[in-house]
């Protein structure tokens, strides 16, 4: 039984910012639920025997928030409280250097606060760490949603090396879209939408949709993911991703939750299965792609634009499987049940 | 949500850039002696809006007229993005009869009827006025709407969380924006503020709220259009909060030396960067830059002129006006 | 007294009541808005039957934050509606006064007269029931010292509804000041005057002149609100005495009706002040400035006032009747000057 374990913890402070709260009742995260989110977490990371955290650092107050319940006497049995030594740039860049700084540091487990964009944000800055994801972002399809008390659990039993890391974790798998020399990864979805606007990001208008490149398609998952969710499931660990394409005035018609609380009927006109390693064309010659529903890149005819899918992610922490994995050899002792 | 018009925005920021580049030369020009805020052509304090157009700009472009606006004691912005007249104001800035308020205002204290404007110098008190200007047109069954603007630190008055509460409850055609330029004069937001986002607190209200983290006059224009369609479908008030930049000093004559960012403020000047964001877009030239900046010039050159060469208020006059 | 048509005798709220519903029958700009002025018609019948026969959308209850409600009357008053809203008690001016003050009484002047606040904010005042130190100011001072708001304070029925009716037609702020003790409520020891003859239709009542409210040619009381009624008592017993007493009804602050108050006292030559509100830097000194600045020598006797005291209105009973302007107080006053 390792002792001296250290998990590592990112809290993105602007995950925030989008503007589906406005156009489709997008749920709002509070700074102050992201603290007690993490103070959860810390439960069960003390549970476990985790001797030490490192959080990242923000200007956004959830590392200041975290502090002040460390502080107090009723977290004295918490692990050991550091925080990552960084200059905070108020920007993605903060969450990259607190997951660099963990990986110099060689944390045993990393547990992420945010959605699908701030979880986008550490692919390949985690190395072999496993990583653990609580979901507080917008719209979220690869955060699931779990107690972070239970997180808290699984990450500690992890690092303290009580579970074995094999039987419960997986290496994402990873889209990456090239478009002359730049090049941006995805870890749920890649979209090519009409128009030449980055704005606020979000991806909300289903009639700009063209085409969308998956990792995996959960049948019950909101954002773009759903629709191949509903047309072609595709699990987290299956070796293949999807492509569809799509056209609003295809008669294959499909109803899915595009955003939280945002339902659109679009047009399907193909579904094709995307096999790993494998560099595909774009279909659309000028537009703006999404990575993981933001808006990130506007191309035009002079750039050809490639997707790759890989299995090349952060580890994942599978936290339903970490749980039954420690449930298996039972620690009751006979005659000691005190219920009796 | 209107047409994207990129060119109209980036040419407003440029207005409204030089109108506070050449107020701040003006204000300073003829102090004399230099520390005596009551000196020169410019007299009283005077908070100038550069490095915060994003926000007025990505707002105003979907107001129309008849909308309205209460700004606070840092006006310009939204003014000149509000169609407020640019002479006018410059004459009530400069004191004289020709000015919007016949110099009875001020630079904190502008009133343009025909254009919904005001502004008020008590932070966050101008959020009630706006609420009860959108019960106004919701009552008269109208579809405008009116926009509260104030800073991250107002955001701390009861006025800010008894007018969400009001504007959520009466379901107000209201848009409350909130501009997070990191700094309440010289205390920074998170020595003030519990919780980072006042995006969370319109959540405490039902109210959807939005943070923009980039100073981008896109990201505002899209949130903006949003909670202002929102708001004219009678969906009711959102918030949007801004985080943009404050270039200049609280004040002019504020030294800053409160402010360690103090060297970077310029790498983050938002008008440079939209201008090359839409230099590669291909929409702007550096001729169209060039001549831009020369219509700008001109129009704010030729409202100082107008100002300067404006009658001042006889001393009587401070008698007139109290009563209609 | 023969009683003309449509004329019959209401209390003072009653009265109140009916001027706002009869501009918001004649105006459907006019709406009502404060705590508790909706179904239970507020707290001192200010807005009594109002919500029964004009609704809820016209007769609105607020929250609890006078801040948010009375600037949100600004702005709608800012924009050609015409709203009346209540202060519960004037004594919670504390945390609306930046609306009242900042706001509503500057923005005409400040814009140059390009912008009409045409509100009226009524607000309760007074003491005499035990609410002590923060339920029982009059104020009314305060607000008369800062410009820009009109001020009315009317002491009966009649004048009520004739002031609140010139209020709401009026284009400017007016702080409209009616005395809990004078509103003739049931639950409150009224004096019989807060019920009188009022006529059933519309009329005004003009802002900005006083009302000899009694004549008399020894003694001119000049004073307002409740102390009126108290006044008019003491003068009734005193002309058993043989002393005849003026008293002059201001009904308005602001403007200030000095003509009226320099005619009587030209013509008593004695001045008794009397006024609910505190003492010091107040109207009571006003009155005597104005005297002063007119014609020190038309005093035959030194100027009097009875007014309260400098200290917080305290709660037990003896103790607030200690500072309050009774009618011995002003009685003994009176005499004092006639001696």
């Amino acid at each position: 039984m390792a002792n001296g374990a250290t998990v590592g913890v990112i809290a993105n402070p602007a995950s925030s910012r989008d503007i589906r709260r406005i156009v489709a009742r997008g749920p709002a995260t509070t700074t102050n639920d992201k603290i007690n989110s993490l103070a959860r977490l810390m439960e069960g990371l003390a549970a476990t025997g985790v001797k030490n955290v490192l959080s990242m650092s923000d200007a956004g107050g959830i590392a200041a928030g975290l502090a002040g319940i460390a502080a107090k006497a009723s977290a004295m049995h918490w692990p050991n409280l550091d925080f990552v030594d960084q200059k905070i740039t108020h920007s993605p860049d903060d969450t990259i250097n607190a997951a660099k700084a963990m990986q110099d540091a060689g944390v045993d487990a990393i547990v992420v606060l945010g959605g699908d964009g701030t979880n986008r944000l550490l692919i390949g800055s985690t190395g072999s760490i496993p990583v653990a994801s609580i979901s507080t972002g917008t719209n979220n399809a690869y955060p699931r949603r779990d107690e972070p008390t239970v997180v808290g659990f699984a990450a500690g039993l992890l690092a303290t090396g009580h579970i074995d890391s094999a039987a419960c974790t997986y290496r994402a798998k990873t889209l990456t879209i090239n478009a002359g020399d730049i090049s941006l990864p995805a870890l749920v979805d890649i979209a090519v939408v009409t128009g030449d606007r980055i704005a606020s990001g979000a991806v909300w208008d289903a009639d700009s949709l063209q085409e969308v490149f998956l990792c995996f398609a959960e049948p019950d998952a909101v954002g773009l993911s759903s629709i191949g969710g509903r047309l072609q499931p595709v699990s987290r660990r299956n070796p293949h991703g999807l492509r569809i394409r799509t056209d609003a005035t295809s008669p294959r018609r499909v109803t899915v939750p595009i955003a939280p609380g945002l339902v659109r009927d679009l047009g399907i006109t193909a579904v094709t299965a995307l096999p790993p390693g494998e560099t595909v064309a774009i279909n659309a010659d000028s537009g703006v792609i999404s990575v993981d529903g933001e808006r990130s890149l506007r191309f035009t005819a002079d750039t050809p634009v490639t997707v790759t899918l890989q299995h090349d992610g952060p580890v994942v922490l599978d936290v339903p499987r970490a749980m039954h994995e420690a449930a298996l050899p039972t620690t009751t002792t006979k005659g000691e049940d005190t219920h009796g | 949500m209107g047409e994207l018009d990129r060119l109209a925005m980036y040419q407003q920021m440029v207005r409204i850039r030089q109108y506070e580049s050449r107020i701040m030369q003006e204000y300073h020009a003829d102090k004399s002696p230099a520390w005596d805020i009551g000196a020169g052509l410019i007299p009283g304090e005077m908070h100038l809006a550069a490095g915060q157009e994003p926000a007025a700009v990505g707002v105003c472009a979907h107001l129309k007229k008849g909308d309205a606006i209460t700004a606070p004691h840092r006006p310009h912005h939204f003014a000149l993005a509000h169609r407020v007249d640019m002479n006018k104001m410059t004459a009530e800035i400069y004191g004289r009869t020709t000015g919007l308020c016949k110099g009875k205002g001020g630079h904190m204290h502008l009133f343009d009827p025909e254009n919904h404007f005001s502004c008020s110098g008590i932070i966050a008190q101008g959020l009630p006025v706006a609420c009860g200007q959108a019960m106004a047109f919701q009552r008269k069954g109208t579809d405008h709407v009116a926009v509260a603007v104030t800073g991250e630190g107002a955001a701390n008055q009861g006025a800010f969380h008894e007018s969400l509460n009001l504007a959520a409850v009466w379901n107000l055609p209201v848009i409350f924006v909130i501009e997070d330029n990191d700094w309440a004069i010289s205390v920074p937001k998170d020595a003030s503020t519990a919780g980072a986002s006042n995006a969370d607190r319109a959540a405490g209200y039902g109210m959807p709220g939005v943070r923009v983290e980039d100073n981008d006059v896109e990201a505002v224009y899209e949130a903006a259009g949003a909670a202002i369609d929102r708001a004219r479908a009678g969906d009711g008030p959102s918030l949007i909060e801004i985080h943009t930049l404050r270039l200049f000093g609280h004040f002019e004559g504020d030294a800053q030396a409160y402010r360690p960012e103090l060297e970077t403020v310029n790498e983050r000047d938002p008008i440079p960067q939209y201008a090359a964001a839409l230099q590669e877009l291909g929409v702007l030239s550096e001729d169209q830059i060039a001549s831009i900046q020369a219509d700008a010039d001109a129009e704010v050159d030729a409202a100082i002129e107008f100002a300067k060469s404006s009658p001042e208020p006889a001393p009587e006059d401070a008698l007139l006006h109290v009563f209609a | 007294m023969s009683t003309a048509t449509g004329t019959r005798r209401v209390t003072t709220a009653k009265a109140m009541a009916e001027g706002i519903g009869l501009e918001m029958q004649r105006d459907p700009n006019v709406f009502v808005m404060g705590e508790d002025v909706g179904a239970y018609g507020g707290i001192f019948g200010s807005t009594t039957d109002l919500f029964g026969e004009f609704g809820a959308d016209r007769v609105i209850d607020t929250p609890i934050s006078e801040t948010g409600f009375i600037g949100a009357g600004i702005g709608a008053a800012v924009e050609g509606l015409r709203p009346v809203v209540e202060l519960m008690f004037v004594d919670f001016y504390g945390v609306c006064m930046d609306q009242i003050s900042n706001h509503m009484a500057k923005i005409h002047y400040e814009s140059g007269g390009n912008v009409k606040v045409p509100m009226v904010l009524m607000t309760a005042t007074g003491a005499g029931y035990s609410d002590a130190a923060q339920h029982s100011q009059s104020l009314w001072g305060t607000f008369a010292h800062l410009p820009g708001m009109k001020v009315v304070v009317p002491s009966n029925p009649y004048d009520a509804k004739g002031l609140m009716i010139s209020a709401i037609q009026d284009d400017n702020p007016v702080l409209y000041m009616f005395h809990k003790g004078a509103q003739g409520l049931v639950w409150m020891e009224k004096n019989p005057r807060s019920i009188g003859e009022v006529p059933e239709e519309s009329y005004t009542v003009p802002i900005g002149k006083a009302a000899v409210a009694r004549e008399g040619t020894d003694v001119t009381i000049v004073t307002l609100s409740l102390s009126v009624q108290h006044s008019l008592d003491v003068a009734e017993e005193l002309e058993g005495e043989g002393i005849s007493v003026e008293i002059v009804d201001l009904r308005s602050l602001v403007p200030l009706d000095t003509e009226t108050v320099l005619e009587s006292v030209g013509k008593t030559g004695r001045v008794l002040v009397v006024d609910e509100d505190y003492k010091s830097f107040g109207l009571t000194g006003e009155i005597a400035a104005i005297i002063a600045e007119n014609d020190p020598g038309m005093l035959k006797k030194p100027f009097r006032r009875v007014a309260m005291p400098d200290v917080p209105i305290p709660y037990a009973r003896p103790l607030e009747y200690g500072v309050l302007p009774t009618r011995d107080k002003i009685k003994a006053a009176v005499k004092d000057l006639m001696a």
